[in-house]
């Protein structure tokens, strides 16, 4: 895996690349890190270009959507992938995904 | 009435003129020329018209027996087609009344299995085959909400932890600082004691304190091992507790998600299918009843028997009519024929030419003995079938 941030005043956009599997944990904290850091009101994470996911992968997510919810973050997936879709919805969060899907 | 037979042979003698009937009651049969001196040419002639009647008589005693017998072979048949219309009424009666009761044993076993294919068991509860897809499809949402749910909690155990292990290590700098401070303490002791003794006596007590911070300095060094050992065993833990970590969030979702949507897909199918199959049922079960009911007329349409019976009997009791009007008439003209020395012989003849006609052997057997041997069967006679040169009855088969 492998990451972009864009900050876009109060909006931070991260648009990940390849698999995220377990291993990616440390790399997806930096992206937690960064958000922490620059304080935005919007997180919107591109997942186009995402391969494949783990279980952890997903976990992943979620803890930058809990931690977007503990701050008061505006958290947003654009472009999900069908296996995104479907689990964001599973778990009752279909209302994170924008509407335009990959 | 009876003596019309008779009577149609008067008239004809009176239309000829030549003879006249003189009544069959007392003076018995006569013929008799009342042409006074009419000659010899009209007594010649009333001597053959007697002749042609006497043999006409003989001729019709002979068929008269013949016809007896046949018209009481033919009440002898009448009873046997009776008997069989009947036996074999009965037993189709009974195969369709057995028909009928299987058919309403299969349209309530095609009902049960419809209100069967309708319900799955589910633990003890038993519930329709789309609550159950439902209830498949709930758990399995579960069991990836679950899914969800431990990965992300495994995640942030796994951050949790990492701040923990970088605590750790800002431990262990620590006890490293320690353990510095603690070796330069030993070594300040130690140059305490060196002086002390150089002091002598003056510096005895010193040593005293020198040694006791040695000491004291031993301990630390001692305590501060046993930090670092313990410090290693919690790192140990999280690292442990990190691997276990990545085992449980490791799981693949796209399998999950796609293992649900096969068996919701399965199931969707399989209610598709259950669906079909219950059409079939229903279309067959409502067959079933049609069946039952088909058969049901049909039994009562083979009722017939009943009527054929009636109408056979009626058949042959009106034969039997006709025979006993014969036996009466005959009554009377076996005394004229006796009274005129006629000599008659049964319509052999005639009597073949009707069994001959009888295509069926079995029936051309029972008239064979019913109308040639009125005693019963005679083996001597043998009549060919008028149409059947071999006579092996094939005409048998219908």
């Amino acid at each position: 895996m492998n990451y972009e941030i864009g900050d876009y005043g109060d909006e931070i956009f991260v648009r990940i690349n390849g698999n995220v599997v377990f291993d990616d944990h440390e790399k997806f904290r930096e992206i937690l890190n960064a958000i922490k850091d620059r304080e935005p009101k919007t997180c919107i994470f591109d997942t186009e270009r995402i391969g494949s996911m783990d279980s952890a992968g997903v976990g992943m997510l979620m803890v930058a959507y809990e931690a977007c919810k503990t701050d008061n973050r505006r958290f947003l997936i654009r472009k999900p992938t069908d296996t995104i879709r479907n689990l964001m919805e599973i778990v009752g969060h279909g209302d994170i995904l924008l509407s335009d899907t990959v | 009435m009876r003596n019309e037979p008779f009577s149609e042979t008067r008239r004809c003698a009176e239309v000829d003129g030549d003879a006249e009937y003189h009544g069959l009651a007392g003076s018995g049969f006569e013929l008799s020329n009342d042409a006074g001196d009419g000659g010899n040419a009209a007594a010649d002639g009333g001597s053959a018209q007697q002749t042609e009647l006497v043999a006409f008589l003989s001729q019709w005693l002979g068929l008269s027996e013949a016809q007896k017998r046949a018209l009481k072979a033919l009440c002898q048949e009448i009873d046997i087609v009776d008997g069989l219309v009947e036996e074999s009424t009965s037993s189709i009666v009974s195969d369709f009344q057995g028909l009928a009761g299987n058919a309403v044993t299969q349209s309530r076993q095609i009902d049960e299995l419809l209100q069967a294919k309708r319900d799955v068991l589910m633990g003890t509860e038993r519930i329709s085959l789309e609550e159950a897809t439902d209830k498949v499809d709930q758990y399995l949402a579960n069991l990836v909400r679950r899914t969800v749910d431990a990965a992300t909690q495994s995640v942030s155990m796994v951050y949790s932890l990492g701040d923990v292990m970088k605590d750790v290590g800002n431990v262990e700098k620590l006890i490293e600082d320690v353990e510095k401070l603690n070796s330069k303490t030993n070594v300040l002791a130690m140059n305490a004691m060196i002086e002390a003794a150089r002091a002598g006596d003056a510096g005895r007590s010193f040593a005293v304190v020198a040694r006791e911070v040695r000491a004291l300095s031993e301990s630390v060094k001692h305590l501060s091992v046993k930090m670092h050992q313990e410090i290693d065993a919690v790192a140990i833990g999280i690292r442990n507790g990190h691997v276990q970590l990545k085992a449980v969030a490791k799981i693949d979702m796209s399998e999950n998600l796609e293992m649900k949507d096969q068996l919701s897909t399965m199931m969707q199918d399989l209610i598709a299918q259950n669906g079909n199959l219950v059409d079939a049922l229903g279309q067959t079960g409502a067959l079933t009843k049609d069946i039952s009911g088909d058969v049901s007329r049909l039994v009562s349409s083979i009722q017939f028997q009943d009527r054929a019976s009636q109408r056979l009997q009626s058949i042959k009791e009106t034969l039997l009519s006709v025979v006993d009007a014969g036996e009466e008439l005959r009554a009377v003209a076996d005394p004229i024929a006796e009274d005129l020395g006629i000599e008659w012989e049964i319509d052999e003849t005639w009597l073949r030419e009707v069994i001959s006609q009888r295509s069926l052997s079995e029936v051309r057997e029972r008239y064979v003995m019913s109308l040639l041997s009125e005693d019963g069967p005679d083996a001597s006679i043998d009549v060919a079938p008028s149409s059947d040169a071999d006579g092996d009855g094939d005409i048998e088969l219908f």
